[in-house]
C-alpha cells in the first residue's frame, strides 16, 4: 500500500502484530495506521480480529509479536491506562459509565478536579465537563445523571470521557449497534468533527452504510490476517463484501418467495401498551416485515403476540384457534417462537453448552419417563449444528465463547428445533457480519418455505425489504400502511415510517 | 500480565481465541468432583499419618452420622443455589422440623403421621419462600432471612425454649438403629444426595433450575415457568430441612430448639467449595456433598488434634475463602 502520508501525520501505526490465543491465531502480522484527521473503519466476519485488534491498540491485550509505533516511538503498551496515558483513547462498545453519577462525575470519575483540602471542586468540574460535552454536542446539564440518558446519549458521554484524556486517537468498538439511524447519523457529526479537530478516529462496524457514510478509509481484516487497506471512494459494498468473506455471496435475491397459503394469524383491534389497535393478517409460508420508528409499536407487538404485555382489547387467532398469551409459555404452547433483539440479555445461556441451548425449547420431547435422553438431546443439537453451519468445536462447547453471528444461529436453531408456526424475529441480524446474516436471512425463508410464518419485526429497511414478502409500517402504534415487498423501497418506507399521522385520531396512546 | 479490564468488553472476534484455554477451563471445572476427592483423600491420609485415632470405624462413623444433616440440606443449598437463589431459613426450619416432629409424638400422633406432617409443614414453609420471593418480588436474601428468624421463634415459642424430650422409643430408629451395619439415616442421606444429583443432572423437571439460574430472562422466553421453578427450588429446599430436623431428631431422641445455628452459612459454604455460583447457573449436588465431606473433616480433624472448638470457626472461614479465590483465580487466568 502507497504510504503518501508524511510521518509527522501518522498518529499510531502498528506493523507485523501478532496475537496467538491458545490454538488459535486471532491476529497473523497485521499492519496498521492510524493518521491525523480521518475516520477509519475496521470491518470483517465475526472472528476476522477486529475486536482483538482494537483489545491490542487499546492496551487490553499484549501482543505476542510485532511493533507499535505511537507517534514515530516505539512503544510497549503496559496496558489500558499506558495507553491513554500515551493518547489512545477508547470509547467501548459495552458501556462503562455509572449510571448513578452525574455526567460530569462520570466524565471525570477517577479523576475529579480538586480545590483546597482536597475537596472536589464542583464549579471547575462542572465547567470542563460542560466544555466537553458541547464538543461532542450534548446539550444537557452535566448534573444529569447517567440513568436518566438514553443509549445513544450514554455513548455522546463516553466519547466525552474519552476525550477529558485529550487523546490523539480515538477507537470505537461497534458503536452504533444500539443506537437507531438517527442516533447514528448524529454520533457521526460528532466524529467529522472531531476528524476536523485532527483526531484519528478508528472504528469498527457491521454496517456498510455507515462505512460509505462517514469513513475516509478502510481497512479489511479476514481470519486475523489483514485483506487490505482501501481509500473508502475506491470500494463498493459488493467488493467489500466480497473482501470480508473471501467468495461472492448468493444476491439476497427475492428468488425463492412464492406464493403464500391460507391465513395462519389474523389479529384485529390489537391494543397493548403501545399499540392502539393494530388489524393485519399474516399466512402461511409468508414472512411479513413490521417496521416502524422507535416506539411506533414495533416492540410492543412482538412483546404482545408472545405474552409478554398484557392485552388491552382486541383479538387474535392461531391456526383457527384463539390467541391471547398471558406468558410466553402459553404464546409457545400454542406454537410461537421469538428470537429476542438482546440475544445476550434476553436469548442465550452463555454459561451453557451450545446442546443446552438448543434443546431448552423441547425439554419435554427429548426426555422420557420425566429423564433426558441426552443422546437424541446430543444428536439434535449436533443436527442443527451441521445444517446451519455453527461454528463450534463441539455440542458441548460453552456458547459464550462463540462469537455474535454464531451465537444468533444458536438461537435461531433453538427455534427451528421445535417448528414454532408462527416465528417472531426481531432485529435478528443487528451486530452480525454480512455473510452470517445472509445465512439468518435464508434460515428464516426455509421455515417460511415449510409452510411456518415469520413476523419479521426490525428497524433495518434494508432487511425488510430484502427478506419480507409484505411489510407493515407503524407509528404511533397504528399499522400506517402495507406494502408488498417487491414494489416498495428503503425510501418510501422510512418516508411512511416518518409521516405524520394522517388524522387527528391517530395520536399515540399509551 | 493477563489482568482484567476495568471495563466490560464485548468479546467477539477474541472469542475464537480463547476457544481451545476456555474448554481446557471447563473441562478443570468439570472435575471439580474429582479435585475435591482427591483434597479429601489427602486430607485423610495427612490425619491417619498424624494420628492413629482418625482412621478408625467408630470415627468414621461419628463422623458421617454427624455430617448427615448438614449434607442433606445442602443438597438442597445446591439446587437453590443454581437456580440463582439463596435460602437462609434451613438451620432454622430445621430446628423447627425436630421440635415439632417431637412435640407432636409426645401428644400421641403416631410416628408416621407426625413425620408425615412435619415434611408436610416444611413444604408449606418453602412455599412461603417461594412466593414471597417470586410473587412479591423480595430479595431471596431478605425474605429467608426473615423466615430465618420466624422459624427459629415459632420453633422457641411451640417449646418456650426447651429441649422436647422423652420421645417414643421406636422413632429412635431412623438414627441410631441399625440398617446393613450403620444407622437407617446414613441410608437415607445416601439416597437423597444420589436423588438429588441424578434429579439436577438428567431430570427434566429438574434441567429448568440451571436455565432459570443461567439467565432467568432468557429462560422466560424459552417458556421455561421461572416463578414456578423457583419456587418449587425453596420447597425442595425447606422439606429437606425437614428431613433433616427429623432425622437429627431421632438420632439425639430430642427436638432442640436451638439446633442448627449457623448452618445456613455451613452450607452455603459447602455448595459453593463444591462449584455453585452465587450468581447461579452452575454447580452439582455431588459436588456440595462433597463440599460437606471436606468441612466435616476438618471439624473433625481438628477435634482428634485437641485444637480448640473457638478455632473451628476461623478455619473453615480461611478454606472458604481459600478455596472461592483459587477458584476465580484459575477461571480467570484461563478465560
Amino acid at each position: 500500500m502507497p504510504e503518501r502520508a508524511t510521518a509527522d501525520d501518522i498518529l499510531l501505526s502498528v506493523s507485523g502484530l501478532t496475537k496467538t490465543f491458545p490454538g488459535t491465531v486471532a491476529l497473523d502480522r497485521v499492519d496498521f495506521e492510524v493518521r491525523r484527521g480521518e475516520i477509519h473503519a475496521l470491518l470483517g466476519a465475526n472472528g476476522a480480529g477486529k475486536t482483538t485488534l482494537m483489545m491490542v491498540l487499546s492496551g487490553i491485550y499484549q501482543p505476542d509479536g510485532g511493533r507499535v509505533l505511537v507517534g514515530g516511538r516505539e512503544v510497549r503498551l503496559q496496558g489500558a491506562h499506558h495507553a491513554q496515558q500515551l493518547g489512545i483513547g477508547t470509547v467501548f462498545q459495552e458501556l462503562s459509565l455509572v449510571p448513578g453519577l452525574s455526567i460530569a462525575e462520570n466524565v471525570f470519575l477517577g479523576r475529579l478536579p480538586t480545590s483546597a483540602l482536597d475537596l472536589v471542586d464542583w464549579h471547575a468540574l462542572r465547567r470542563l465537563a460542560a466544555a466537553l460535552l458541547s464538543r461532542v454536542g450534548l446539550a444537557v446539564d452535566p448534573a444529569t445523571p447517567v440513568r436518566a440518558l438514553s443509549p445513544a446519549l450514554r455513548q455522546l458521554v463516553e466519547i466525552a470521557k474519552a476525550l477529558s484524556l485529550r487523546p490523539a486517537v480515538l477507537l470505537f468498538d461497534e458503536p452504533t449497534s444500539a443506537l437507531s439511524r438517527r442516533e447514528a447519523d448524529r454520533l457521526f457529526g460528532t466524529m467529522r468533527d472531531l476528524r476536523a479537530d485532527g483526531l484519528g478516529l478508528v472504528f469498527i462496524t457491521h454496517r456498510m452504510r455507515e462505512v460509505f457514510q462517514v469513513a475516509d478509509r478502510v481497512t479489511i481484516l479476514r481470519d486475523g490476517r489483514r485483506v487490505g487497506t482501501f481509500p473508502a471512494g475506491e470500494l463498493t459494498p459488493d467488493r467489500v463484501v466480497v473482501l470480508m468473506v473471501g467468495r461472492e455471496l448468493p444476491p439476497e435475491a427475492a428468488a425463492d418467495r412464492h406464493e403464500p397459503g391460507g391465513p395462519l394469524l389474523t389479529v384485529s383491534d390489537l391494543a397493548a401498551p403501545g399499540l392502539a389497535g393494530v388489524t393485519f393478517e399474516v399466512r402461511r409460508g409468508e414472512i411479513l416485515g413490521v417496521t416502524g420508528l422507535p416506539g411506533s409499536g414495533r416492540e410492543a407487538l412482538g412483546r404482545a403476540l408472545f405474552g409478554l404485555a398484557a392485552w388491552d382489547g382486541g383479538r387474535a387467532e392461531l391456526a383457527g384457534r384463539p390467541l391471547r398469551p398471558r406468558s410466553p409459555a402459553e404464546a409457545i404452547a400454542q406454537g410461537i417462537g421469538y428470537l429476542p433483539p438482546d440475544r445476550k440479555d434476553a436469548g442465550l445461556f452463555l454459561r451453557m453448552s451450545v446442546r443446552d441451548n438448543i434443546i431448552v425449547t423441547r425439554l419435554a420431547q427429548t426426555s422420557r419417563l420425566g429423564m433426558m435422553r441426552w443422546g437424541e438431546a446430543a444428536a439434535v443439537a449436533g443436527e442443527f449444528v451441521d445444517t446451519l453451519r455453527i461454528r463450534a468445536t463441539s455440542t458441548s462447547q460453552i456458547v459464550g465463547e462463540l462469537s455474535g453471528g454464531t451465537q444468533q444461529k444458536v438461537l435461531v436453531a433453538r427455534w427451528l428445533a421445535v417448528r414454532p408456526q408462527l416465528l417472531i424475529a426481531e432485529d435478528p441480524t443487528v451486530g452480525i457480519d454480512v455473510g452470517t446474516r445472509v445465512e439468518v436471512h435464508g434460515l428464516l425463508r426455509r421455515l417460511a418455505a415449510q409452510g411456518s410464518a415469520v413476523l419479521l419485526i426490525s428497524a433495518d429497511l434494508a432487511e425488510v425489504v430484502a427478506v419480507a414478502d409484505r411489510v407493515l409500517v407503524l407509528a404511533d402504534g397504528r399499522v400506517v400502511a402495507e406494502r408488498a415487498a417487491a414494489g416498495t423501497s428503503e425510501e418510501e418506507l422510512l418516508a411512511l415510517a416518518s409521516a405524520p399521522p394522517a388524522t387527528g385520531a391517530a395520536r399515540a396512546s399509551t | 500480565m493477563l489482568e482484567r479490564p476495568h471495563v466490560t468488553v464485548k468479546p467477539s472476534d477474541a472469542e475464537a481465541g480463547r476457544k481451545a484455554t476456555a474448554g481446557l477451563a471447563r473441562r478443570i471445572l468439570g472435575v471439580r468432583e474429582l479435585l475435591l476427592v482427591g483434597v479429601i483423600v489427602v486430607a485423610g491420609l495427612l490425619m491417619t499419618a498424624l494420628t492413629p485415632y482418625f482412621l478408625t470405624w467408630g470415627n468414621i462413623e461419628s463422623m458421617i452420622i454427624g455430617m448427615a444433616p448438614t449434607a442433606i440440606i445442602v443438597v438442597g443449598m445446591t439446587i437453590v443455589l443454581v437456580s440463582g437463589g439463596l435460602d437462609l431459613s434451613v438451620g432454622s426450619v430445621m430446628a423447627l422440623s425436630g421440635t415439632l416432629a417431637g412435640l407432636l409424638m409426645l401428644r400421641g400422633t403416631p410416628i408416621w403421621l407426625s413425620i408425615l406432617l412435619v415434611l408436610a409443614a416444611g413444604a408449606v414453609v418453602g412455599a412461603i419462600n417461594g412466593l414471597v420471593i417470586t410473587a412479591l418480588r423480595v430479595n431471596p436474601l431478605i425474605a429467608t432471612l426473615g423466615m430465618l428468624t420466624i422459624a427459629r421463634g415459632i420453633a422457641m415459642v411451640i417449646t418456650q425454649g426447651f429441649t422436647v424430650t422423652g420421645l417414643p422409643e421406636p422413632f429412635a430408629y431412623l438414627g441410631q438403629g441399625v440398617l446393613a451395619g450403620v444407622p437407617p439415616m446414613l441410608w437415607i442421606m445416601a439416597a437423597i444426595v444420589a436423588a438429588g444429583d441424578l434429579a439436577m443432572r438428567s431430570m427434566r423437571y429438574m434441567r429448568p433450575v440451571y436455565y432459570v439460574g443461567g439467565n432467568e430472562r432468557a429462560a422466560l422466553l424459552s417458556g421455561i415457568k421461572v416463578d414456578q421453578v423457583k419456587v418449587a427450588t425453596y420447597v425442595l429446599s425447606a422439606v429437606l430441612s425437614a428431613v433433616a430436623g427429623i432425622l437429627l431428631a431421632s438420632r439425639l431422641m430430642a427436638g432442640t430448639p436451638t439446633a442448627g445455628v449457623g448452618l445456613e452459612l455451613t452450607a452455603i459454604a459447602a455448595a459453593v467449595i463444591g462449584g455453585a455460583s452465587l450468581l447461579g447457573g452452575e454447580g452439582t449436588v455431588l459436588g456440595g456433598f462433597l463440599g460437606a465431606v471436606f468441612m466435616s473433616i476438618i471439624g473433625n480433624a481438628m477435634i482428634i488434634l485437641g485444637i480448640s472448638i473457638y478455632w473451628q470457626g476461623i478455619v473453615s472461614g480461611v478454606i472458604l475463602i481459600l478455596v472461592v479465590s483459587l477458584d476465580m483465580l484459575l477461571r480467570t487466568r484461563r478465560l
